[in-house]
């Protein structure tokens, strides 16, 4: 299959495109830098700008892992990790120690990635404005003058209102003290494991035809007011495999109406089961 | 103190064509403490003379020269924002009716003069309460709105918000309407009390036995022309 | 002569819509603590005048604003990007209050909004001053929460009110603040704005095609006609002595 396409599936041109725009996007965290999103094998709004971003990145060397909502098993995971293998070669895993690039929708690993680890958000809707300013040239202007206040009109609102900040996932952060980013559909669980990171995130939503990125040891602070601070989901439950919660589970409905939980990132929750020990977790 | 040279008043009325003289040739002065009684028919322009002093009608000839402590100026010339000091600080004007102020309560009308001055809010509320009811407002109306008020009651508020103060010039334009007998007793002590202080006043009074012994000189006013201006002017 | 500075001040403002001159030459002043009545009919330039005011409508002419780093500077001639720092020392109350406000929001949102522009970011004091402005706007504060659209029409007036103190601008610029309200929601609201002048001082432009609604709040009265200013002068001047022709049907109209 390989001699029919270039390596990694996209040819030298665009490969070189979205590495020039990867390199932009590192040097200016959280800004959303656009591309021309070139058509895969995969439909719109299912992480072609992620793929593509791996596709431009992966090499024989690597070892890739790919997940879903923390899942390696999910068709959706399945399909992208032996598409990337067949294109080039790499090998895979479900370890997250043992990836050099991990793949992921809407969720980071709860082992602590390294230097040197790239991980690969798929973003569905990269404006962090989009909800609070439907126009695109008028959010751009005001992501330009560094203007936020949209957003903080809405949060306090929400304060006033529930009480509390109604965005579940998606939190919109401040990067690097400069751009207000969406962090992709990410539990607010995940958002702290951002801050001061040691590994490059890299963020692609091909449909929008936006890729940005937050190089390591970063600043990734959650838009809150000083005397709200931002809080990540409370653990309702325990694990039904392991008993464990102190990391983010699932929600799985039952028939009689009961809700059952499990530890959400399968590579993680495996190495429990077997008594394998993992990495170090992400503090607090 | 004041000197007023020549001063008259005319008005165009766009709508009927007509120049309509309110008073013209008007010369006099007035010193520190002198009280002045106008005098004339009605229609003969008395109240328009106070008004054109107060700059609320613009004189069309002549000068009315104020001296303030900022000054000697010319009221028919001076400019608005000058006119708005000399009010506030140095001359007072009374007539027959009330302000268009709604609600604000009795005190309040009265004691925002004091505030201009700098006077704290209760300070300035105290002193205008005590003043109404030396007047002889009723307590009860102190923080009540003079819209509701009878005719007699609004005068004590109107008179009360000039007297608040010591203004250098008052101008008063048939004050007593509508007094009782009590409040016409209070506002002659009031008089005397500024006169001697200095306050120099121009006034018109229905009854002129309400000032006597006030009275130092009287000025007559002979019309130009016999006309109820309200009417014509469409001014209230 | 007394020495002031006026605050604000226009000089030569023109304004045209295609082949219509709306404003054709206008200039005024503001002076500190003092309200001044734009009164005209429809086809007057009054509105558009405002807006101008409120840099939402480029003109030609030159418009100052006595403020620490604005000094001469002819704010007509700023480009959009420095607009909203100029906005700053402005408050402007809308005719229409769906202008002015979130509809949908709690009225309280609306009222802190210029301060989450100037970069408040704590929760409680947001709230500490919103509430405050509420209050000195007389607005019930038990309806802090409740959205504009849920108000009547004078409360919704009183929550821009507060919305422009809580900005505790240089001036504040109201448009036709009193329409639609019937006539005792008016006098009450004239009152309070009249009692915030007399309390904080403050500056104002109001306008109105209704002498009556400028004559309780006035100090002095601009006279616009089909785009010039035909008279102007202290208020009860303007009212008891009008000169042009206009202003004496205006006032004769009142009677």
């Amino acid at each position: 299959m390989r001699r029919r396409y270039s390596y990694a599936y996209l040819d030298p041109v665009t490969k070189r495109e979205i590495r020039r725009k990867l390199l932009k996007a590192v040097a200016i965290p959280g800004y959303q830098v656009p591309f021309a999103s070139r058509e895969m094998p995969l439909a719109r709004g299912w992480g072609t700008g992620a793929l593509q971003i791996t596709l431009s990145l992966i090499g024989p060397e690597d070892t890739l892992k790919v997940i879903d909502q923390g899942a390696d098993d999910s068709v959706n995971a399945v399909n992208i990790r032996r598409f990337v293998a067949q294109m080039t070669g790499a090998k895979t895993t479900t370890d997250t120690l043992e990836a050099t690039v991990i793949q992921s929708r809407h969720r980071i690993p709860e082992e602590r990635l390294r230097e040197g680890q790239v991980l690969v958000l798929q973003v569905p809707i990269p404006e962090p404005l989009r909800y609070v300013e439907p126009s695109e040239a008028r959010a751009r202007e005001l992501h330009a003058l560094g203007d936020y206040s949209l957003l903080w009109v809405d949060l306090f609102e929400d304060h006033l209102r529930r009480g509390l900040s109604r965005m579940g996932a998606a939190y919109p952060v401040l990067v690097h003290g400069r751009y207000v980013m969406d962090p992709s559909p990410i539990p607010r669980w995940d958002i702290p494991k951002m801050h001061m990171a040691p590994h490059l995130t890299l963020l692609g939503a091909g449909r929008e035809k936006r890729l940005y990125a937050v190089p390591p040891y970063t600043r990734v602070e959650p838009l809150a007011f000083a005397d709200r601070p931002f809080t990540r989901e409370p653990i309702l439950g325990r694990c039904r495999r392991t008993g464990a919660n102190h990391v983010f589970l699932n929600a799985i409905p039952q028939e009689d109406g009961r809700v059952e939980y499990e530890i959400s990132d399968q590579g993680y929750l495996e190495k429990l089961i077997k008594g394998v020990a993992p990495g170090p977790l992400y503090e607090g | 103190m004041l000197e007023v040279i020549h001063l008259e008043k005319r008005f165009w009325l766009h709508r009927l064509k007509r120049e309509v003289t309110a008073f013209s040739g008007v010369n006099l002065r007035l010193e520190p403490g002198e009280f002045v009684l106008l005098e004339g028919a009605n229609g003969a322009g008395k109240s328009s003379l106070l008004r054109c002093l107060y700059r609320t009608y613009r004189p069309t000839g002549g000068e009315a020269w104020l001296t303030t402590p900022r000054g000697r100026w010319d009221l028919a010339r001076l400019g608005d924002r000058e006119i708005l000091w000399v009010r506030q600080n140095v001359m007072g004007y009374v007539s027959q009716f009330l302000d268009p102020r709604p609600r604000t309560t009795a005190v309040d009308i009265v004691a925002e003069p004091l505030l201009w001055q700098g006077l704290d809010e209760n300070q300035a509320r105290r002193k205008a309460a005590s003043l109404l009811l030396d007047l002889g407002l009723r307590p009860e109306f102190l923080n009540a709105f003079p819209y509701g008020f009878s005719g007699g009651e609004r005068q004590k508020v109107n008179l009360a918000r000039a007297l608040i103060r010591d203004y250098r010039l008052l101008l008063l334009d048939e004050p007593t309407a509508s007094l009782d007998a009590e409040a016409r007793k209070a506002l002659r002590q009031r008089l005397e009390d500024l006169k001697r202080a200095g306050t120099a006043i121009l006034a018109v009074f229905h009854h002129p036995e309400d000032v006597e012994g006030l009275v130092d000189r009287t000025y007559p006013l002979e019309a130009a022309e016999y006309v109820d201006l309200r009417s014509e002017a469409g001014s209230p | 002569m007394l020495e002031e500075r006026p605050i604000l001040q226009v000089r030569g403002i023109r304004k045209r819509f295609g082949d219509r001159h709306a404003l054709k030459g206008v200039s005024l002043e503001l002076y500190p603590q003092e309200v001044l009545g734009i009164v005209g009919g429809s086809g007057s330039g009054k509105t558009t005048l405002l807006r101008i005011l409120h840099l939402e409508e480029e003109a030609e002419g030159e418009y100052f604003l006595n403020v620490p780093g604005l000094e001469g500077r002819n704010l007509l001639a700023l480009d959009r990007y420095q607009v909203p720092e100029v906005r700053r020392w402005l408050a402007m109350v809308y005719q229409d209050p769906s202008r002015g406000l979130r509809m949908d929001f709690a009225s309280l949102t609306s009222v802190v909004e210029p301060l989450i522009l100037k970069g408040e970011r704590l929760y409680e004091a947001l709230v500490a001053q919103g509430l405050e402005a509420l209050e000195l706007a007389d607005f019930p504060l038990e309806r802090a929460g409740s959205p504009p659209k849920e108000l009547s029409q004078g409360q919704r007036q009183r929550v821009q009110i507060a919305k422009a103190l809580a900005k505790k601008p240089l001036v504040i610029l109201l448009d036709e603040p009193t329409t639609g309200l019937d006539l005792l929601v008016q006098a009450t609201f004239l009152d309070t704005l009249r009692t915030l002048k007399r309390r904080l001082g403050l500056s104002m432009i109001l306008v109105s095609h209704d002498l009556s609604v400028i004559r309780t709040v006035a100090d002095r009265i601009v006279v616009l006609y089909e785009g010039e200013v035909v008279e102007e002068g202290l208020a009860d001047q303007v009212l008891e002595d009008p000169q042009h022709p206009f202003t004496q049907e205006l006032v004769g109209a009142k009677l």
